[in-house]
């Protein structure tokens, strides 16, 4: 079996090396391959590879059954480990996803069926009446308030109602109503109703409107329709749907949702009380074999702590919240200290006992009876209930599946074919997301990416052929204009209206110098107030902008591109922030707000009446890559990007390549991992467009993205325009457990070579030790593969030498997703697992008959001595800290607390680093298995590709500029500047700025004794006139 | 005292994995749900669930087999009935209690080999059980004021082949002639066995299926033997279950059904064959779900439909129907006077749930519950609760005259 | 009325700013009389804006970067 999987991931490779090189013979593909991917579902995952494949030279056609992009996203509340608004992060994607030339969104649409072979496929996609024209809705909701039919709005997870006309949340995309044509009355009687149809003023409603099916041509497809939630009322025993106050986790995130059917506020829909104490259940239609969900569905500890946290936070009073749980999860990056921080300063309660029951209480509260480890009973009352239900797959998508020969797992997902990522068994067919398996945000946006880099390295050949240029209108010089600012002060629905008087704001801001026109939104963030806002620079002759929103740093960059739309400089842009400082800090104080939100808005419109258009700095872009590292992840992702046909440069410290999988040999779903690696090697050398340079390291680094210099330890120089760190990570040396003194105790990776060479064949007793130097005060961080990793170990044992006995002693097994299988499996060959804790570890001795561990059985509660003859410590995931450090300085990129390298955005940025042009993959990132370090590289191509798509590179051009004549030449600008962009000519005796690298900190600015140094886009005048403000 | 795990022994595990064979107890994540479940792991000590399958999982094999939670469980099956792992610890229980050789304690032995030897737990006589048929015979004559009435014994092709407890026989005959009386007016075919008439088999609760099927398979072969439609057992959990368990895991002879009297009681409720009137029975009533009957074998809702028709003041407990709780004696408790003070104690918490519910009148659909209710009664009330079986209150309900039988005579008779 | 000082705060977009958004996402509630002026960097604060926003009527400056 194992062999067989192994046999079709050589043959595929085979025939993918030799189709990208198109000089060869071409095995399958008769004709030229077509330059668009079909991308199916628009959540994160569909979102993210349409927006990596669109600016990377690809038009994407977006398939969405329901009428709006965004997935499950926007109705989340907050996201863990970073607290982030879920919606608000998300919504500048939405927009961008949306008004992207180069993607057509289709939303109520399915993909029927699919012909052709891979580089060229033809997809049937039937498109469902929305019943409004989309092109004509302006979203003004005057249908909405006249239909006369509630039904239960799903969105709200039936928490309120909506319309039969209804748009799905508020800041959908796009921007239209749809109507539910079960509910609609018209529907049943023809002559009925009829109401949206005189209220819509935009003549876009048209109930007879038809299906209709397309036809398009693609060169991949992608799959990521998501997931459903489990319906928690098939386990009768959590009385969902009977017992008052027992709800799901999504209806949670709806009820602590700001734009959820209680505004906020913490609430039990029953009765509209505030708890004071809740409780969440874990693994509610997960890790159940009884109901044939087996697996773990990976995300769901996480979202209960950080749901937790965050109902505590809303709470007016001292929140008592309770999580029950078997095996605590957080085995993602940042997840260890957010569940410690929950326990430790949040006073979240965590219990480990899978709930038997919940029966209802005095006054809607909820009774759990339950057991402590030492099984003793304790009885508690909660106000409410949340069950943390599982996903699994989405009926339509095992339909299509089946429908298109996709093979599935057990569970119905589209599990990846082993050690590809993203592969599915069918070439050219992708899938990411939760449909491949249950994952979180960071992953599905990872493989995400990666789908899209693969679905690049087949499509290479025809990139850039299908896509279309956006034409801007030509700015308008401004230059010697009177003053013309337009205010849009926008309601944000009520977040900002519902505490500040927008309407006062607006008058008050009609009578501020400059402004000529000032105006409300409901929400200026949508595409039908981006367009008003253009019609109203025309109609206005407007030259400056204010819009009075939320935060810049989320928003900013949507309404520029708005005033680029209409000809206008896009500096030429104020936005300030009524909503995040003003409205949600101060909502017991409307009337002060509202004073504050004027002074907000004048202090913009002073600084924007003193802006000058700023243009952007063009350079020319180097095309080669440089990727550091020769693991698997360096080499995986070197060679997606070279089959895309860049020239990519790999440099490996060691004399050979293949990293720390050199040491691995038992893949987690059983590959040969010595197998895989050496046709990687084998790939990567005979690919003419990697160049190897083993035994480097990198000594010196200049440049920016587009125009980096690399030198390396041997003094070769390379230049390249964008680089990827692959640089890995090591194990452990372990201090503990007699390692090193007692030749008996190894670490895994020892063990798994001696496993490998025979060693262990004739072994009685093995124990293996969990979270050595992992999860502890130096490295509160989890590891993540060890458990997996312990366990396969332990199966290895089992297969070789079946009388074995082996031990696994650990604190929380986190065999997260289908890896959750091989924990049941392990169980079932009787490997032995005792769980211990972290005040009460594991003692291991050398004593008269033998090497003997002590360890407390956590049913029985009394020690247990096991002699043993092995010992494997499944010792931490560690950085190489200072090869780290080194190339933080070089790059200019951030680490975090443990050591290992931070992304730009835990969330929707995971292998990106702030840096433009500097890319990650794989354990340099943070701990990963072979699985994930690969879709991980492939995703680091995705991304990098966008950069390197680019003709030229565009600098924004708010940097710093040096007026010569009251320049001193001093220098003390040169000495301060942090990005190394300004330099004393000796020539001109004046200071020089160089573009390319000015962050436009101003950090010389405030430093020059002439003030001599201005920064452009935020003048020292701008400052002071929005001080004069006050 | 440490325990040395060069002792745990997995080719125990193994044999007791083999034995059970429809689930994997390797499969246990010590969860704790089963230990949670257990409305009684708390009321005394040794009765913890989970404590006991660690024990088997882990292979110490003289653990188990001297765990007093052996005993002490109820075979109740509350605990796993949902367990993820699709675990059974009632069915894990009654493998250590008959398949290890090990010693039964009290009198549970001695009833079962009466049971071989007499065919019957009470060690009834045929005589007896004649002349106590002969008995309810003459006065269920003069009752329904009906000379010709006779109680069928061997009648072939009837529609059901009626299983009983022998209690019924030695210490409550009443109730079997209320029993047969409901018959009667239900106008019902119907037969009893001469030979095999006891259902009942305490080899359910021994464990030994060697026992057990010697037990059970005559009372199959009589279903066969007198040709009748289906067997149907009498208001006893255990009973039922046992010829159940029999007819789906031993049984190789042509296929029937087999239901428990309550189900045809609630059919013939439903349609109009018998015709009752609940005003009869007015004092607030409660209903006990017995194990065997209803978790185990799926008869969640006849049992209640019947005694929401004959009782004014209906009230069910909580939890109720697949979360009831065991009566405590569950398991063949009551064949162990040795640990009396554990079953009594899990009474308590039965009486609680009668309590909280405020019931005067508890119908108890089983024989070996009611023995158990019984002590109760007598333990926690003080003998003022009325403990009863549901067919003595349908008798009781039952609008005679409007009952099938009784119609048809009068059909008969205005014909005439 | 009691006394209220007006306070001006100097924020960098990347850090403080971003912080004073997140109190915004966690609801978290203070004074009014705060006056926030973005700025790229906290490198970016020239004395003269603090002598500015005196002179303009502040009676506390708050920088953070």
């Amino acid at each position: 079996m194992v062999h067989g999987l192994w046999s079709i991931r050589i043959e595929m490779g085979q025939t993918r090396s030799i189709t990208t090189k198109n000089e060869r013979t071409v095995v399958h593909m008769s004709t030229k391959r077509t330059g668009s991917v079909l991308v199916l579902g628009a959540g994160i995952a569909g979102i993210q590879a349409s927006l990596d494949l669109a600016e990377s030279g690809y038009y994407v056609h977006l398939v969405e059954s329901s009428p709006a992009i965004g997935g499950v996203m926007p109705a989340l509340d907050k996201t863990f480990p970073t607290n982030d608004c879920s919606m608000c992060i998300l919504s500048p994607k939405l927009v961008d996803c949306g008004r992207h030339l180069n993607i057509n969104v289709m939303t109520t649409s399915e993909l029927i069926d699919l012909e052709g072979e891979p580089g060229n496929y033809k997809a049937k996609v039937k498109t469902r009446a929305r019943y409004v024209d989309p092109a004509k809705c302006t979203g003004c909701g005057s249908c909405t308030e006249e239909c006369p039919v509630k039904v239960d709005d799903d969105f709200n997870q039936g928490l309120s109602k909506r319309k039969a006309i209804y748009k799905q949340y508020a800041q959908a995309y796009p921007n239209a109503y749809a109507i539910d044509k079960n509910k609609c009355l018209k529907f049943k009687n023809a002559k009925a109703c009829g109401k949206c149809l005189k209220a819509c003023q935009a003549e876009a409603i048209n109930h007879e409107m038809e299906d209709e099916i397309n036809e398009l041509e693609v060169g991949a497809v992608i799959l990521m329709p998501g997931f459903d939630a489990y319906d928690a009322s098939k386990l009768d025993y959590y009385g969902y749907g009977k017992v008052p106050n027992v709800i799901t986790s999504l209806e949670f995130e709806r009820i602590l949702s700001a734009s959820g059917p209680f505004g906020g506020h913490l609430i039990r829909p029953s009765d509209e009380k505030e708890p004071k104490k809740i409780a969440w259940i874990q693994c509610v239609g997960s890790r159940n074999c009884k109901n044939d969900h087996g697996y773990c569905s990976s995300v769901c500890c996480m979202y209960s702590i950080k749901e937790a946290v965050i109902a505590k936070e809303h709470s007016e009073h001292d929140l008592d919240t309770a999580i029950f749980y078997m095996d605590m999860r957080t085995y993602g990056k940042e997840f260890e200290k957010y569940y410690n921080r929950a326990q430790e300063e949040q006073g979240v309660r965590f219990v480990r006992n899978r709930v038997y029951e919940l029966t209802e209480g005095e006054d809607g509260s909820v009774k759990i009876r339950y057991a402590l480890e030492d099984g003793s009973i304790q009885y508690e009352e909660f106000d409410m209930v949340v069950l943390s239900v599982g996903l699994e797959p989405k009926g339509e998508a095992v339909e299509l599946a089946k429908k298109l020969g996709i093979e599935l797992n057990q569970y119905n997902f589209c599990e990846a074919k082993p050690l590809t990522g993203i592969n599915t068994n069918k070439e050219g067919i992708y899938v990411a997301g939760a449909f491949s398996g249950p994952r979180d945000i960071p992953e599905t946006v990872m493989q995400a990416s990666a789908a899209a880099g693969e679905a690049q390295a087949l499509l290479s050949e025809a990139k850039g052929t299908l896509t279309k240029a956006k034409e801007y209108p030509a700015e308008t010089d401004v230059a010697g204009e009177i003053i013309r600012t337009g205010v849009f002060v926008c309601h944000c629905g009520i977040n900002i209206a519902g505490v500040v008087d927008v309407p006062n704001v607006v008058d008050y801001a009609k009578e501020l110098p400059g402004v000529v026109l000032s105006t409300n939104k409901i929400y200026a963030c949508s595409q039908d107030s981006s367009g008003q806002i253009k019609e109203a620079i025309k109609e206005h002759n407007l030259n400056r902008v204010v819009v009075a929103s939320c935060s810049p740093r989320t928003h900013e960059p949507m309404f520029q591109e708005t005033l680029k739309e209409a000809g206008l400089n896009p500096h030429l842009f104020e936005l300030t922030n009524i909503r995040d400082q003003c409205s949600w800090v101060h909502m017991d104080e409307p009337e002060k707000a509202t004073e504050k939100a004027k002074d907000l808005v004048k202090m913009a419109v002073n600084k924007v009446a003193l802006a000058k258009p700023v243009q952007p700095v063009k350079l020319d872009m180097n095309h080669d890559v440089l990727v550091i590292g020769g693991g698997v992840s360096g080499m995986t992702n070197a060679l997606n990007l070279a089959e895309q046909g860049y020239q990519v440069n790999l440099v490996e410290k060691e004399q050979q390549l293949g990293g720390i999988a050199r040491r691995l040999h038992y893949g987690l779903k059983g590959e040969d991992v010595q197998g895989y690696l050496n046709q990687l090697i084998n790939q990567i050398e005979q690919n003419n467009n990697i160049k190897v340079y083993t035994g480097q390291e990198i000594a010196d680094v200049n440049g920016f993205v587009g125009n980096f210099t690399t030198t390396l330890t041997d003094g070769q120089q390379i230049e390249h325009g964008v680089t990827v760190i692959a640089t890995g990570s090591q194990e452990y040396q372990p201090q503990e457990y007699l390692y090193g003194e007692n030749h008996r105790v190894k670490t895994l990776l020892e063990l798994e070579t001696e496993i490998a060479d025979g060693q262990l064949d004739k072994v009685n007793n093995v124990v293996l030790i969990q979270c050595v130097g992992s999860r502890d005060s130096e490295r509160p961080y989890c590891s993540r593969i060890c458990c997996t990793k312990s366990i396969k170990t332990a199966l290895k044992i089992k297969e070789r030498r079946p009388e074995a006995k082996v031990y696994i002693l650990y604190r929380d097994i986190r065999t997260y997703g289908f890896y959750e299988d091989l924990y049941t499996e392990a169980r079932q060959k009787g490997v032995i697992f005792i769980r211990y804790s972290e005040d009460n570890k594991p003692v291991v001795e050398n004593v008269e008959d033998g090497l003997r561990v002590t360890v407390t059985d956590h049913v029985l509660g009394e020690p247990v001595e096991i002699y043993t003859d092995e010992i494997g410590l499944a010792s931490a995931i560690v950085p190489p800290v200072e090869n780290n450090q080194k190339l933080s300085k070089f790059y200019k990129v951030p680490l975090n607390e443990d050591k290992f390298f931070l992304e730009a955005h835990l969330k929707l940025r995971p292998v990106d680093f702030s840096t433009e042009g500097v890319f990650m993959c794989g354990l340099s990132h943070g701990p990963k298995n072979l699985e994930e370090n690969i879709s991980q590289a492939k995703a680091a191509a995705g991304r990098a590709a966008t950069v390197l798509a680019k003709d030229q590179i565009t600098v924004e051009g708010k940097s710093a500029v040096v007026d010569k004549k009251k320049c001193s030449a001093c220098g003390t600008c040169e000495q301060i500047c942090p990005a190394k962009a300004i330099k004393v000519d000796e020539e001109e005796q004046a200071a020089v700025v160089n573009e390319a690298l000015c962050k436009g900190c101003g950090a010389c600015s405030s430093s020059c004794r002439c003030g001599a140094i201005n920064v452009k886009g935020c003048t020292d005048e701008q400052i002071m006139a929005m001080l004069s403000a006050l | 005292m440490a325990i040395n795990a060069a002792k745990f022994d997995p080719t125990f595990t193994e044999e007791v994995t083999n034995k059970v064979k429809k689930f994997d107890l390797t499969k246990c994540l010590t969860c704790g749900m089963c230990t949670a479940g257990c409305v009684y792991s708390d009321v005394h000590p040794d009765n913890d669930p989970r404590k006991f399958l660690r024990k088997i999982a882990l292979g110490m094999r003289d653990e188990v087999l001297n765990d007093p939670f052996v005993w002490f469980c109820t075979m109740c099956e509350r605990c796993t009935v949902e367990c993820p792992m699709g675990i059974n610890i009632a069915v894990l229980t009654r493998t250590i209690r008959g398949q290890f050789g090990l010693p039964l304690p009290g009198f549970m032995q001695k009833v079962v080999d009466e049971t071989i030897t007499s065919g019957n737990q009470m060690d009834v006589s045929q005589e007896d059980y004649k002349d106590t048929l002969d008995w309810i015979e003459e006065d269920l004559q003069e009752e329904l004021e009906d000379p010709n009435f006779k109680i069928p014994i061997d009648v072939e092709n009837a529609d059901f082949h009626f299983g009983m407890n022998a209690r019924e026989i030695k210490y409550y005959p009443h109730e079997l002639t209320e029993i047969i009386k409901i018959f009667y007016h239900a106008g019902v075919s119907y037969t009893l066995s001469s030979k095999k008439w006891d259902a009942t088999n305490l080899a359910l609760f021994s464990g030994n299926n060697h026992d057990f099927w010697k037990i059970t398979k005559p009372i199959l072969d009589e279903t066969v033997r007198l040709k009748s439609k289906e067997l149907v057992v009498t208001e006893c959990g255990h009973a039922f279950k046992s010829v159940r368990m029999g007819y789906k895991e031993f049984w190789k002879g042509p296929e029937f059904p087999v239901r428990s009297v309550l189900e045809l009681y609630a059919d013939w409720i439903k349609d109009g064959r018998l015709v009752v009137d609940k005003s009869v029975n007015s004092k607030p009533t409660t209903l006990h779900d017995p194990c065997n009957l209803v978790r185990k074998e799926g008869v969640y809702e006849a049992h209640r439909y019947v005694m929401e028709n004959i009782c004014e003041d209906f009230r069910d407990m909580a939890p109720n129907k697949k979360y009831n709780y065991c009566c405590g004696a569950g398991g063949g408790a009551l064949a162990m006077p040795e640990f009396k003070e554990q079953r009594v104690k899990k009474g308590k918490r039965k009486a609680e749930q009668i309590d909280a519910v405020g019931a005067e009148v508890v119908a108890i659909p089983c024989h070996n519950c009611m023995d158990q209710f019984m002590d109760i009664n007598k333990e926690f009330y003080g003998m003022k609760k009325d403990m009863t079986h549901v067919s003595p209150l349908l008798s009781e309900a039952l609008v005679v005259e409007e009952c099938a039988r009784n119609k048809g005579k009068k059909k008969e008779e205005s014909e005439e | 009325m009691a006394y209220e000082p007006k306070i001006v705060a100097f924020l960098c977009n990347w850090c403080s700013y971003a912080g004073a958004d997140l109190a915004g996402i966690g609801r978290l509630q203070y004074p009014t009389n705060l006056r926030v002026v973005r700025i790229p960097c906290s490198g970016r604060i020239n004395p003269l804006f603090i002598f500015s926003a005196l002179r303009n009527g502040a009676d506390g400056i708050l920088t953070s970067g």
